[in-house]
C-alpha cells in the first residue's frame, strides 16, 4: 500500500481533569515521508500519536489521514482504519501475555474481520521475526523473554499488517546500541518497501540520521 | 466479525487458565446435574418399581411392614420379613378360586436371591426360558438372564445355595441345585433371581432333606429307635444334591400345612372376590393380611417426592449461589484482563470481537457444564435402566 499523508490542523486535546493541553495548530506529512518527533518527557509525544492514530479524539482541531477525516470517524470505523492502514509500535509494547512470539506477531489478522491469515502472512512472521532477530522465540511467551525482545515483537506486529502508516512510540527504548540502529533501519526498510509514511518518537539522538525530518514536539506547539 | 480468530485467542486464553477454568466447569456441572439427577433418577426409578407393583394385583404377608413385604416379593431385596404359613395361601386358593403364587425369598446363591415359587409365577410374570426347561423335580431351579450371564452358567451346570451363617455348623446345609433353564431378559428384578419350587427352598432351610436309610446305618448312629421313627446321630451322610437316585429318600418333617412363606401373590377371578379378601385380611388383624403393591408403592413415593423435592430445592439455592460466585470470578477474571482487552483496543480491534472474547470464557464454561451435566444424566439413565 502506497504512503499515506497525515494532516494535523488547529490540534488541541486535553485529558480530563488536566489543565495541560497539547495544542498543535499545524503539521503536515507527505505520503512516504519519515519524521522523528523528539521531546522532553511529559511533553505529549505519545498522546500526539494516539491522536493521530484515532485511539484518542481532540477536542477540536481535525487528524486527516489521505481523505479520510480520521477524527470524525465513530469509534468502530478508526479502529477498523487502525487495523487496517496503521501499523502501531507501543511504548509499553502492549503483547498479549497468554499468546506466544508467533501469535503476538500475528495478532492483527485473529481481530480483524477483514485481514485475512493465509500461509505467506505466516511466512513474512517468521521474515519479520529473522530481521529482528527473535525467529528462534516464536514458540515462547511474552513472559519468557526480555525487554528488548518483546520490542521487537511489537515492531514485527506494526510491520505485519503492510500498513501505509508507521507510528513508533519510542520503539528502541530497551534495546542496547546496536539492536537499536538495526530495528530503527528495519523501520526504515520496512517502511521505504512498502512506501509507507513513518513518524517515530524518540529521545536518541544517534537516531535521527535516517529520517527526512526531525521536530522536536515543543516547536510544534508554538508554531 | 472474526470467528476464527476470536475462538483462537478464547482458546487460547482458557488454556493458560486451566486449572481456573476445571475448577469452573466442575462447580457448574455439579449445580446442575445434582438437581437434575435427583428429579430424573427418582422418577426413573419411580416408574420402573412402579410398573411391577401395579402389575401386581395383592399381595399376601404375615403381619409386620407392607413395604418390606412388597419389597421381599417384587424386588426380592428384603430377606428378612416375618413368614406366613403355606395352609393360608392354599385357603385362599380353594375358598375363593383365586390363583395364589406361593414366594418364598430368604437364601442366596453366590449373591443372587433364591425365589421359591410355583410354575404359576413364570405364567403371571410372561417369563419363558430362552435355554432349557422350567424346573421339573426337587433341586432344579432356573436362572434369571443378568444371573445366567454374570455367573456363565447355563442349563446343566450346578449352582449351590449359600450357607446362612458360614461358621453356624448347626445351620442349614447348603444344596447343590441343577439349572435346568435360564430365562429371556425381562428388565426385572426377575433378571437377578434364582428360580425353584417353593418346595426346594424348604430342602435350603433344612425342613426337608435326604439321607441314606436308617436301616443300613451301623448300630452305633442309632440314638433311639421307637416303631417307625428312627433317631439317628451326626454321622449319618445328608445328600446334598438331589438326584434321580436319591430323590426317593427327601421327605420333610412335621406339618407342610404350616411351611413357611415369606408372601404370595393373590390373583383373585373378579372385584368382588378382591373386595371380599381385602376385607378378611385387611391389615392390622389376623395372622396374614393383604395389600395392594400398587398402593404400598405409592405411599413410599408420596414421601419420597415430598424429600427430593426438598433437596432439589436445597440445591437450586446451593446451585444459585454457585452461579454467583462464578459470575463474581468472571468479573474478577475481566478485570485482571483490562490491560489485554485494552491493547486491542488500541490495536484496532472491534469492540465486538473483544465482548466476544470476554464472553467466551463465561459461555466456553457454562456449554460445557451443561453439555457435561446432560452427558452425566444420560449416564445416570442408562445405568438406572440396567437396574432390574
Amino acid at each position: 500500500m502506497p504512503g499515506m499523508a497525515l494532516q494535523l490542523r488547529d490540534l488541541v486535546f486535553r485529558y480530563a481533569g488536566e489543565r495541560f493541553a497539547l495544542k498543535v495548530p499545524r503539521l503536515d506529512l507527505a505520503a512516504g515521508e519519515h519524521i522523528a518527533i523528539t521531546g522532553p518527557s511529559g511533553c505529549g509525544k505519545t498522546t500526539l500519536l494516539r491522536l493521530a492514530s484515532g485511539i484518542l479524539i481532540p477536542e477540536s482541531g481535525t487528524v486527516q489521514a489521505a481523505e479520510t477525516i480520521l477524527s470524525s470517524l465513530p469509534e468502530a470505523a478508526r479502529r477498523r482504519f487502525r487495523l487496517l492502514h496503521i501499523g502501531l509500535v507501543f511504548q509499553t509494547f502492549e503483547l498479549v501475555p497468554y499468546l506466544n512470539v508467533r501469535d503476538n506477531i500475528l495478532l492483527p489478522f485473529r481481530v480483524s474481520p477483514d485481514l485475512r491469515l493465509s500461509g505467506t502472512v505466516r511466512d513474512r512472521a517468521v521474515a519479520l521475526a529473522k530481521e529482528t532477530g527473535i525467529a528462534h522465540l516464536l514458540d515462547q511467551s511474552p513472559a519468557e523473554i526480555s525487554q528488548g525482545e518483546r520490542q521487537r515483537i511489537a515492531l514485527c506486529r506494526a510491520l505485519i499488517t503492510d500498513p501505509a502508516l508507521i507510528l513508533a512510540d519510542e520503539p528502541t527504548g530497551s534495546l542496547d546500541p546496536q539492536n537499536q540502529q538495526r530495528a530503527v533501519a528495519l523501520l526504515h526498510e520496512q517502511a521505504r518497501q512498502a512506501g509507507a509514511t513513518l513518524i517515530m518518537v524518540t529521545h536518541e539522538p544517534s537516531l535521527l540520521g535516517g529520517f527526512d525530518r526531525h521536530l522536536p514536539l515543543p516547536d510544534l506547539q508554538v508554531a | 466479525m472474526n470467528f476464527g480468530g476470536i475462538l483462537y485467542l478464547g482458546w487460547r486464553h482458557l488454556s493458560r487458565q486451566r486449572g481456573r477454568v476445571i475448577l469452573l466447569i466442575a462447580a457448574m456441572t455439579l449445580s446442575l446435574f445434582l438437581p437434575l439427577a435427583i428429579t430424573v433418577g427418582v422418577n426413573a426409578v419411580e416408574r420402573h418399581l412402579r410398573a411391577r407393583s401395579v402389575s401386581t394385583p395383592l399381595l399376601l404377608g404375615a403381619p409386620g411392614s407392607p413395604l418390606e413385604l412388597v419389597f421381599n416379593a417384587l424386588y426380592f431385596n428384603k430377606p428378612s420379613v416375618p413368614v406366613l404359613p403355606f395352609v393360608t395361601s392354599r385357603e385362599i386358593a380353594k375358598e375363593t378360586r383365586s390363583t395364589v403364587i406361593p414366594i418364598h425369598a430368604r437364601f442366596q446363591a453366590r449373591g443372587y436371591r433364591i425365589v421359591g415359587t410355583s410354575l404359576d409365577y413364570f405364567r403371571f410374570r410372561r417369563m419363558t426360558v430362552a435355554r432349557g426347561t422350567l424346573m421339573g423335580r426337587l433341586g432344579d431351579c432356573v436362572l434369571g438372564a443378568g444371573v445366567a450371564k454374570q455367573l456363565g452358567l447355563g442349563p446343566g451346570d450346578r449352582l449351590v445355595s449359600t450357607p446362612e451363617q458360614l461358621f453356624d455348623i448347626a445351620g442349614v446345609y447348603p444344596l447343590r441345585m441343577r439349572i435346568t433353564g435360564v430365562l429371556r431378559p425381562m428388565g426385572t428384578a426377575d433378571d437377578q433371581a434364582v428360580f425353584c419350587d417353593v418346595k426346594t427352598t424348604w430342602v435350603i432351610e433344612g425342613i426337608g432333606h435326604g439321607h441314606d436309610e436308617a436301616k443300613r446305618q451301623a448300630a452305633a448312629a442309632v440314638l433311639e429307635s421307637k416303631g417307625q421313627n428312627v433317631a439317628l446321630d451326626s454321622s449319618i451322610y445328608e445328600f446334598q444334591e438331589i438326584t434321580p437316585e436319591n430323590i426317593g429318600s427327601f421327605h420333610f418333617h412335621g406339618d407342610q400345612s404350616e411351611f413357611p412363606l415369606t408372601a404370595a401373590i393373590v390373583i383373585p377371578p373378579d372385584a368382588k372376590t378382591e373386595t371380599i379378601l381385602l376385607g378378611r385380611y385387611r391389615a392390622g388383624s389376623g395372622q396374614a393380611w393383604l395389600n395392594r403393591p400398587g398402593a404400598t408403592m405409592a405411599e413410599l413415593f408420596d414421601t419420597v417426592f415430598r424429600i427430593r423435592d426438598f433437596v432439589v430445592a436445597a440445591l437450586v439455592v446451593v446451585g444459585a449461589c454457585a452461579v454467583s460466585i462464578m459470575g463474581l470470578v468472571f468479573a474478577l477474571s475481566n478485570r485482571l484482563r483490562a490491560d489485554e482487552l485494552h491493547y486491542l483496543a488500541n490495536l484496532g480491534a472491534p469492540a465486538a470481537t473483544v465482548r466476544w472474547l470476554i464472553a467466551f470464557e463465561a459461555a466456553f464454561v457454562t456449554t460445557a457444564s451443561v453439555l457435561l451435566a446432560v452427558v452425566l444424566t444420560l449416564l445416570l439413565l442408562f445405568f438406572l435402566g440396567s437396574i432390574p
